[in-house]
């Protein structure tokens, strides 16, 4: 019987369902080497398997380091721990972005939280979190970050972020500030990539260096850059070596792109960039990633898409991830938010509930959805 | 004459044919002895034991005991009864024996005391539909069933726990928490236990509140299952099965009172300072199930009083009890449709509704132009009766009344409290209307039932799998007609599990035969069970389309890996 051409492959539907229709939900395409039956082969994505339920959600930010986890629960900051339980710490604050967490490690002790405008210090050492009072802190602060040896924070709908005192994020100097005045517009994300800072606009990304100036170690590297911004506050993510987000400018937006040096370059398919053009804003999707299995994935969360939007660095084509939804006969986007790894496992955090899964090949459940059976 | 033989509970005297009643006289020479009587209960059920001394100053105490191992320990103990006082009721379990010991409590020396016991069987007129059902808080004391029209006490349903929270869902089923020993029992409509649910609450009661087009069970837990000094709810629901729903949600609001689910994904709340406190002008708040967050108020405070307790009737609209207590004791129930429009306000008048009481508004199914308010309306200068009223919603007059009896329910062995329990004045607990069959008259007691399963307390992982889906490129040849006349999936098979869903595996084809705008029915191929390495997966005789697109899906908890397809099909000329 002859093959099915195109049987397996990559979600590639258009808007126009007689020109292609092909989706591909949940599945994933695989190369097989050597001499195989078949070169590519769909594998299925991994399910969601419960790892902890924390005592607040949505779950807005996960981060891990030397076997420790913590994350931020609706607005309440937790410890989370290998045998599935947790630990409350304290308040952050609770709105609708997602919080970061960074870490200046083993010098300053000091993880650097960031929800609802504020900044927090979690003491590695004494396990205790205290809101960042200094009064040049630049709030309303939108996300943190650390490159060498500094917290930085970058002030929310505004060109301008701050440093820490060097290995100490309760100390901020209004001195301190850079305003990021290559471009036009607020930087709506501060990004660490490679020790580099990106910043990236509304409608442009430039990027800075530490050069070592004891005044103020951070200033824009010639050359570098880029005439396209970001879409949303939260639509990027890091992995493969890369930077990933969904771009914009004066031109418009929602294409996916990743940097090659400084050059973004275009990732997405007009399948996909004609499914995001149906979605009613982008301005809330939110980005992570992981890596498994030698695949490097780059997924967009996009609250008003139906499904959630991965992308497989490995074979460079795009497959969507979802929850199935019986009662409305309809897809979901998929839980993740955000995601970490530790404990030799890809923790990733709901997006509408307390619940912290972990992704498993070996589990066929979707985690939890909206609609219930009675 | 000689002194009384019944002086141990070797001696005791039986009671015999029932009703049983017998005058004894316990005083000689100066002491008034006490005297023991002897029970075997021939059922498990209720029963009431009414024994009084002949004058003001000769007390008698009640106390009932097993033995164990030949030595009498405390089951009951019923304060002091003269002449004039009421009976004792106690839940016996078949073929055991109960001592029964009566005390003298009073004048010592009273020369001419006489006690008078009277022994007999609790009512048990059966139940009918409609009949309310009382499981109230009282330890150790049985669910009362109570005539909605008169108030008297038609019987007794013993399995049925100690409850502060309970509601019943359209179909019958019932869930109520078990205060004892802190976990949620399901019951189906006609009163037999269908899961035991582990769910261990701290200090402050569960509010369980149905919805009722959804059929869902919710379940609040009014504090906060983190560690940590916020006290935000945790609301889930309760699957027919006793399971718990695979969604929990976290209302960002502390000091939680009560809380009912509306019809519209929303769960409407108040909140008090702290559980049991007034919170005189709050609001009556929403929060969206679907997103997670808190939306609009339904209705902003009524100033000097405070909400108590929400329903959402039958068209969506919403019934809050509200109460006041400073000078003047008051309260009234107002309705609100889903804008948050009065439409209706019931007066109650001076009537206490504190406490913590999820459930003092309910409802009949099946009836819905009417509901049931529950209040403490003031008797003899205190507010200890429960009343329940059912009001017509469309004008607010009074259909029925019914006042909880009140009557000695005993003092648990090992209380420490002293006090008397009486039931009648439980304001927590719950009542709803029997929606089951109905019983009949003397079989109201212990339904036979088998032991329910215990359900494992929130399961963390979810019971819905992944559904995967893959739709595949057109199959069209210039716009001719395509005959398709096999179609075979190329995947791993024999992967099925060894038992339940997945050990049949099945993939669903849909074929749109006009370029993926409109789907067919969904045609099963079976994927192999476990070891069937060979099973072929394919769909034959599929018909004809000029443009056509092929969709697997499937959803069985296995790793299905899709290796390709094959696909037969005759070219035709037109």
């Amino acid at each position: 019987m002859p093959s099915y051409p195109g049987f397996i492959g990559a979600t590639d539907r258009v808007s126009a369902r007689t020109v292609n229709a092909e989706r591909t939900v949940n599945w994933y395409s695989e190369i097989a080497t050597g001499t195989p039956k078949a070169k590519t082969w769909l594998a299925p994505t991994p399910g969601c398997a419960a790892h902890v339920i924390l005592g607040a959600g949505p779950v807005r930010a996960l981060y891990s380091e030397e076997d420790r986890c913590w994350a931020v629960g609706g607005s309440s900051f937790f410890e989370l721990f290998a045998g599935g339980t947790f630990t409350y710490i304290g308040e952050v604050g609770l709105d609708d972005y997602s919080a970061t967490i960074s870490s200046n490690g083993s010098d300053g002790h000091q993880l650097f939280i960031t929800s609802a405008g504020n900044g927090f210090i979690f003491d590695l050492l004494a396990n205790t979190l205290t809101p960042i009072t200094a009064p040049d802190f630049p709030t309303p602060v939108s996300m943190g970050a650390f490159v060498d040896g500094y917290f930085l924070a970058l002030q929310a709908n505004t060109d301008r972020f701050q440093i820490s005192a060097l290995e100490n994020g309760l100390l901020w100097d209004a001195l301190d500030v850079a305003l990021v005045s290559q471009t036009t517009g607020i930087i709506r994300a501060l990004v660490p990539v490679h020790r580099e800072v990106w910043l990236l606009g509304t409608a442009m990304t430039t990027v800075w260096a530490d050069i070592g100036d004891p005044d103020f170690p951070f200033a824009p590297i010639p050359g570098a850059y880029i005439e396209q911004g970001i879409g949303s506050r939260f639509g990027w993510t890091q992995v493969d070596n890369s930077l990933f987000w969904h771009g914009n400018n004066e031109d418009g937006g929602r294409i996916a792109y990743r940097a090659q040096g400084y050059t973004p370059q275009r990732i997405s398919t007009h399948a996909v960039e004609q499914a995001w053009a149906e979605v009613s804003t982008m301005e809330d999707a939110i980005a992570w990633s992981y890596q498994d299995r030698g695949h490097a994935f780059a997924c967009w969360y996009i609250p008003a898409a139906e499904t959630s939007w991965c992308y497989d660095v490995a074979t460079q084509a795009w497959h969507e991830r979802a929850l199935w939804n019986p009662a409305l006969y309809a897809w979901e986007p998929h839980l993740a938010r955000c995601h970490t790894w530790v404990w030799d496992k890809h923790l990733i955090g709901d997006r509408q509930s307390p619940a912290v899964y972990h992704l498993d090949a070996a589990t066929y459940t979707d985690g939890r959805i909206v609609e219930l059976e009675a | 004459m000689p002194i009384p033989a019944n002086l141990t509970p070797e001696t005791a005297i039986a009671i015999g044919a029932l009703p049983y009643s017998t005058t004894q006289q316990v005083s000689f020479g100066g002491t008034v002895y006490s005297v023991w009587y002897a029970f075997t209960a021939p059922d498990s059920y209720v029963y009431a034991v009414f024994a009084h001394g002949n004058f003001d100053d000769y007390f008698v105490d009640t106390k009932i005991y097993t033995l164990v191992g030949g030595v009498p320990v405390g089951y009951r103990s019923f304060g002091s009864n003269t002449f004039s006082d009421r009976p004792c009721y106690f839940s016996v379990t078949s073929g055991v024996t109960y001592y029964i010991k009566c005390e003298e409590d009073g004048d010592p020396a009273a020369p001419d005391a006489l006690l008078t016991l009277q022994f007999q069987r609790a009512p048990d007129l059966g139940i009918a539909t409609g009949d309310l059902l009382v499981p109230d808080e009282i330890l150790g004391f049985p669910a009362v069933v109570l005539s909605p029209t008169t108030g008297a006490v038609k019987g007794y349903r013993l399995n049925i726990p100690d409850s502060v929270s309970g509601d019943v869902r359209s179909d019958g089923l019932f869930l109520v928490d078990n205060r004892t020993v802190k976990n949620l029992e399901l019951f189906q409509a006609d009163g037999t236990r269908l899961a035991v649910v582990p769910f261990n609450w701290t200090g402050a009661y569960p509010i369980i509140r149905t919805s009722w087009t959804s059929g869902r069970l919710y379940v609040i837990n009014r504090i906060s299952e983190a560690p940590g000094p916020t006290d935000y709810p945790i609301i889930r629901t309760v699957l027919g099965d006793g399971s718990f729903g695979p969604v929990t949600w976290t209302l960002p609001q502390v000091g939680l009172v009560g809380a009912a689910p509306s019809h519209d994904d929303t769960v409407l709340y108040h909140t008090g300072q702290g559980y049991d406190v007034f919170a005189d002008g709050a609001p009556v708040q929403r929060y969206d199930l679907v997103t997670a967050a808190p939306t609009t108020d339904l209705a902003a405070g009524v100033p000097n009083y405070a909400p108590r307790s929400l329903l959402v009737l039958e068209d969506d609209t919403v019934l809050v009890l509200y109460g006041k207590r400073t000078s003047v004791i008051d309260a009234f129930v107002r309705r609100y449709s889903t804008a948050g429009a009065t439409l209706n306000t019931y007066a109650l008048g001076e009537e206490n509704v504190t406490g913590f009481a999820s459930n003092y508004l309910f409802r009949a199914l099946g009836d819905p132009a009417s509901f049931w308010v529950r209040s403490h309306p003031r008797v003899g200068g205190t507010f200890n009766t429960s009343r329940h009223r059912q009001i017509r919603i469309s004008d607010g007059v009074v259909l029925a009344t019914v006042d909880t009896p009140e009557f000695l329910s005993g003092v648990m062995q090992g209380n420490t409290d002293g006090s008397e329990d009486l039931f009648g004045n439980s304001p927590s607990c719950p009542v709803f209307t029997w929606h089951g069959p109905p019983v009949p008259p003397g079989t109201s007691g212990e339904p036979s039932e088998p032991e329910p399963p215990i359900v494992a307390p929130e399961t963390e992982t979810d019971t819905r799998y992944l559904r995967r889906l893959r739709r595949a490129p057109h199959v069209n040849n210039e716009n001719r007609r395509v005959f398709l006349r096999t179609f075979e999936l190329d995947l791993e098979r024999g992967q099925g599990l060894a038992t339940g869903q997945g050990s049949d595996p099945m993939v669903m084809l849909r074929l749109s035969r006009d370029g993926g705008q409109t789907w067919g029915e969904e045609i099963r191929m079976r994927a192999g069970a476990l070891g069937a390495y060979t099973q072929r997966c394919l769909a034959r005789r599929l018909g004809h389309a000029r443009d056509t697109v092929f969709e697997v899906t499937v959803s069985d908890p296995i790793a299905w890996s899709l290796v390709g397809a094959w696909l037969d099909v005759e070219g035709g000329t037109s």
